[in-house]
């Protein structure tokens, strides 16, 4: 038998508990009280996300340019002057190294796309608005036996480096928990 | 009852990927921890930001199962503050490894050869461990707690339920990266409360099968669910086309198998000293059991620290930080191991 101590406490149980509910659901408004931005963390991040990825293909978009004119001396002394405003940017070591594959420097791309998904696994992302997942593809598939056969004839510590490069990114497009 | 527990682990470990959660990790307990301290913005990794239902169901079917069965008893009070840090120290490990003592068998039966040195790493834990429990370390003694104290683990992943269905702003749902592949929330959710409900029923824990090996030999039920799980594991890679076998090339997987083994060695050393690897602790903290509530806790601030300071291991290797933290967590246990040890001639005296 509960006694009016008890009787008490749950009566504040269930006068709390309708609060909570009528406050979370936005039955109740208190905007007087709001203190924080109403968009919320999540909603804010994404918006830097996407103002980011814009950034990125705009300010980068004259090294496509000279890319897709096939002027590739031009595209990479771009991409050089542009790294020194932008030190570190993953987004320019994947524009090199597809130049760089582009110029036959197959080993030197390899490691440079390699170096930009380590950074930044949105370029392996197919939801992303950097994903290169295809372009990624293709370089592995296209490049994973002769890479093999050129380490079998000449075991040169370059294509060991290359070909261990490779199943990184092999393994970062074949997905998993990371 | 251990037969059907381990064959539907292994059939929803297969299917859960199928349906859209990671490659190789449709069922892995570090890997959703790890979804989930960031969902709640204990890490700010945007791309492992998801509150695995999974996980919700887990606890809430233990629960269900130990409430229907009269089984629920709220107990605890066991070295809870080395409890909780060996539940952080549990996440290291597998992080490190990158997956849980269930992921290892869902790689392994996918193909994934690196996992080997993690199955060496596992099964010399659990060997160690026992050393440790035959030497007389012990947490110490279970107590019946007052009141309903083993309520509110439960209760707080009631909230975790509510988060995911209601999606606050607070709250971070990734759109890329690993955590943006799920299957639908509805099936992960009802898939973890049948595992659960499952394993609270039968005991079922991919370590405690190790151990029990050990210990009993094949007469060892546990060890039967074991290889149930993996016989419908293989069976459902090959069904669906997931089996791969190779070193290169795999799905979350790395190549410094010293660190592989040393991860899962931690993982299986205090999986063995607390009774269970991550999965059981929360089928245990879904019946009640308030210490391994703790260690659950410890596994969440776990998942969002191996984020946040880049101890997780990745396709191209294990971060300084994440060699160094292994070794922390070794250090760790072997002074729980001295700490914690009533040697024969103090139980003598008693």
């Amino acid at each position: 038998m509960r006694d009016r101590f008890d009787k008490i406490c749950l009566l504040a149980i269930v006068v709390t508990l309708i609060a909570i509910v009528a406050f979370a659901s936005g039955f109740v408004r208190s905007d007087k009280n709001r203190v924080g931005d109403e968009r919320g963390p999540a909603v804010e991040r994404a918006i830097q996300e996407q103002v980011r990825a814009n950034f990125l293909l705009e300010t980068f978009e004259p090294v496509e340019q000279l890319k897709e004119k096939r002027e590739y001396a031009a595209a990479l002394l771009k991409v050089q002057e542009l790294e020194k405003s932008y030190p570190g940017e993953p987004h320019l070591q994947i524009l090199r190294g597809s130049i760089l594959v582009e110029q036959g420097a197959l080993t030197e791309g390899i490691a440079r796309y390699a170096a930009a998904v380590r950074v930044n696994g949105d370029y392996v992302d197919a939801n992303s608005r950097l994903n290169r997942r295809t372009e990624i593809t293709r370089l592995v598939e296209d490049s994973l036996p002769g890479i093999k056969s050129s380490l079998e004839a000449d075991p040169n510590p370059t294509y060991k480096k290359a070909l261990k490069t490779l199943y990184y990114l092999q393994s970062r497009l074949a997905g998993g928990c990371e | 009852m251990v037969l059907l527990a381990g064959a539907v682990l292994g059939l929803f470990g297969v299917m859960l990927a199928d349906w859209g959660n990671p490659q190789n990790s449709g069922i892995c307990v570090s890997c959703f921890v790890e979804n989930t301290a960031g969902a709640v913005g204990l890490h700010a990794n945007a791309r492992m930001q998801y509150i695995r239902p999974e996980l919700i169901g887990f606890v809430l079917g233990s629960l269900v199962s130990a409430f229907s069965l009269g089984e629920f008893k709220s107990r605890g009070g066991s070295a809870p503050m080395p409890r909780f840090l060996a539940g952080l120290f549990l996440i290291v490990g597998c992080a490190v490894f990158i997956g849980c003592p269930i992921k290892l068998f869902l790689r392994l039966t996918a193909g994934d050869l690196t996992t080997l040195a993690g199955l060496a790493g596992l099964i010399g834990g659990v060997v160690v461990g026992l050393r440790g429990l035959a030497g007389g370390v012990d947490f110490g003694r279970q107590q019946k707690q007052v009141g309903t104290t083993g309520i509110w683990m439960p209760a707080m992943f009631v909230l975790l339920l509510v988060l995911v269905l209601v999606r606050p702003g607070f709250v971070y749902f990734s759109d890329r990266g690993s955590a943006a592949l799920h299957a639908p929330l509805l099936v992960s959710l009802g898939a973890g409360l049948v595992i659960g409900f499952l394993a609270q029923r039968s005991r079922f824990c991919v370590t405690a099968s190790i151990r029990d090996l050990f210990l009993m030999g094949r007469r060892a039920p546990l060890l039967w669910g074991l290889l149930a799980f993996l016989l419908v594991s293989v069976s459902g890679n090959l069904a669906t086309g997931s089996f791969r076998p190779g070193f290169y090339g795999q799905p979350g997987a790395h190549l410094d198998f010293v660190w592989s083994f040393l991860g899962m060695a931690l993982v299986g050393w205090i999986s063995v000293l607390l009774g269970g690897c991550p999965f059981r602790q929360l089928i245990k903290a879904g019946e009640g059991d308030s210490d391994a509530g703790m260690v659950v806790l410890g596994m969440l601030v776990g998942g969002g620290l191996v984020q946040s300071w880049e101890i997780a291991a990745t396709a191209a290797g294990v971060s300084l930080f994440g060699k160094v933290a292994v070794l922390v967590g070794i250090l760790f246990v072997l002074l729980n191991t001295l700490l914690f040890r009533e040697r024969p001639a103090a139980a003598a005296d008693r």
